[in-house]
């Protein structure tokens, strides 16, 4: 119990003896105690050494060019300072940024929607791609081998059968020149004058009545006189094969034979096997 | 034992630094002129001033550059802050705040830079969890031209190793002589927090300082 009373004593002691400033008397009761106690005494010891040590630290100096500095660095964020602080310059900056940024918004969108390759866009390009006259020229990347990335093809000669091709892409990168397919959806032939087509699938087919055929017996509907020559078509399989056929000549009720009647219609010669 | 009747029978350095006399009624009606435009009168507040933020930044940092940095950064948001400023407490407890938080910031920026663990290359023998590389930082302070200056330096060392919520009374109480009540204000706390605080910071210091004891 008198153990007990001590450790307490002790604790309050080292408390006050903790709490006192370099200036505070010590009570009574502290001093008495610490002539009793021991370790208390050399707790007050350490502790007056400690702030000795800590104390001792001193104060550390600005540097002679505090105040110069400081002043350029209240100077430099004085027109900032300026102009945060004036409300109808920062609304003004404000909406001409966001008039800028939604013009460029809209630029972009129309762009890409111009770019944006169509069927029909796609049919054309198909049709160029597998065309012989055109296809060996169709290739991407300008013969410096730089991809360049520009909305308008570049100029072509009008009487040449040349088609150029113009990637949709408008970011600019250089990329070795590689020879490959370009994927219909990246990039779109196009001529000096865009192809125009059309689906035929869409419209709707001519409907022609017998009082229409004697009415425009003057006019062609058909190519009549075409249809008695052998119509023969060449096709390339685009991997230096081409497959000749050949069409007898059609007639409409007439004295050639009909394509009913022949049992080999097509009569092919295959130069290659596909 | 003699009979001790005052702790201040020993000899402290803790001697009572001029610019800490400061006159609170002066840096407020300094402030105030700072408020209207003054700067000579912000210049008066920053010469009084300057010596003791930069040495309390420093303090806290170990670090003497960041220290004018911070100190310079202390003066720039009093100023910014000057039609803001209230007379409710001291001057001198609104700019040790600012201080404060500033140093404390900076203090957590440097936990945050350290992206390079190299926890994996101290694994301890039997596998236990990997210790952290933390080498001991042996240069010199810049103030190694007072007298005893490995001891000074020595203190730095174990000041710098405290939390920082450890090390911010404790520098304020022992270095900068500021009473348990301002200590409060500036750090936003209760004074039995900050006695308490007070008291570990000391442990702490008096572990690591043994050998100077």
């Amino acid at each position: 119990m008198k153990m007990m009373g001590n450790i307490l004593d002790c604790r309050f002691i080292r408390r006050e003896i903790e709490e006192a400033g370099p200036a505070d008397s010590l009570s009574l009761n502290v001093s008495d105690h610490l002539d009793g106690c021991a370790a208390c005494g050399v707790f007050f010891n350490e502790q007056v050494k400690l702030r000795e040590l800590v104390s001792s630290l001193g104060t550390v100096a600005a540097p002679a060019d505090f105040d110069f500095r400081l002043r350029a660095r209240l100077a430099g964020e004085k027109p900032k300072a300026a102009h945060w602080f004036i409300p109808g310059n920062l609304s003004l900056g404000s909406r001409a940024g966001a008039f800028a940024s939604l013009l460029l918004v809209i630029g972009l969108a129309l762009g890409y929607v111009g770019l944006k390759p169509g069927p029909d866009t796609q049919t054309s390009a198909g049709r160029a791609a597998t065309s012989p006259a055109v296809g060996s020229a169709v290739r991407p990347g300008a013969s410096n081998g730089i991809a360049k990335a520009v909305g308008v093809a570049a100029p072509v000669n009008p009487s040449s059968d040349q088609l150029r091709i113009a990637p949709v892409s408008l970011k600019e990168t250089n990329r070795p020149a590689i020879r490959r397919r370009p994927a219909a959806s990246q990039f779109v032939a196009t001529t000096e004058d865009r192809i125009t087509s059309s689906d035929m699938a869409s419209t709707q087919a001519r409907i022609i009545k017998a009082d229409n055929l004697v009415a425009d017996a003057g006019r062609s509907v058909f190519p009549i006189e075409s249809s008695g020559r052998p119509l023969k078509v060449s096709l390339d399989n685009g991997r230096g094969s081409s497959r000749t056929v050949s069409l007898p000549g059609v007639s409409f009720g007439g004295s050639q034979r009909t394509l009913t009647q022949n049992s080999t219609p097509l009569l092919a010669s295959a130069h290659g096997a596909w | 034992m003699d009979t001790l009747s005052t702790i201040g029978d020993f000899s402290f350095a803790a001697a009572v630094r001029p610019e800490l006399v400061a006159d609170p009624a002066t840096d407020h009606a300094l402030i105030e002129a700072t408020r209207v435009g003054d700067e000579d009168a912000f210049a008066e507040l920053v010469s009084r001033y300057r010596n003791q933020i930069t040495s309390y930044i420093y303090r806290m940092t170990s670090d003497y550059d960041e220290a004018v940095d911070l100190a310079q950064e202390t003066f720039v948001r009093v100023y910014r802050a000057a039609d803001r400023y209230q007379t409710t407490y001291a001057f001198s407890t609104y700019i040790y705040r600012i201080a404060t938080n500033l140093a404390i910031s900076e203090l957590r920026k440097r936990k945050r830079r350290r992206l390079v663990s190299l926890t994996g290359f101290f694994q301890s023998k039997d596998g236990a969890e990997p210790q952290e590389f933390n080498p001991p930082d042996n240069r010199p302070l810049p103030d190694t031209e007072l007298v005893d200056c490995e001891r000074r330096n020595a203190v730095q060392r174990a000041i710098a190793t405290l939390p920082e919520k450890y090390r911010a009374p404790l520098i304020l109480r022992d270095v900068e002589g500021k009473s348990y009540e301002e200590i409060a204000r500036i750090l936003q706390a209760s004074e039995g927090t900050v006695k308490s605080r007070i008291s570990r910071a000391r442990g702490f210091l008096r572990e690591k300082m043994r050998a100077y004891l």
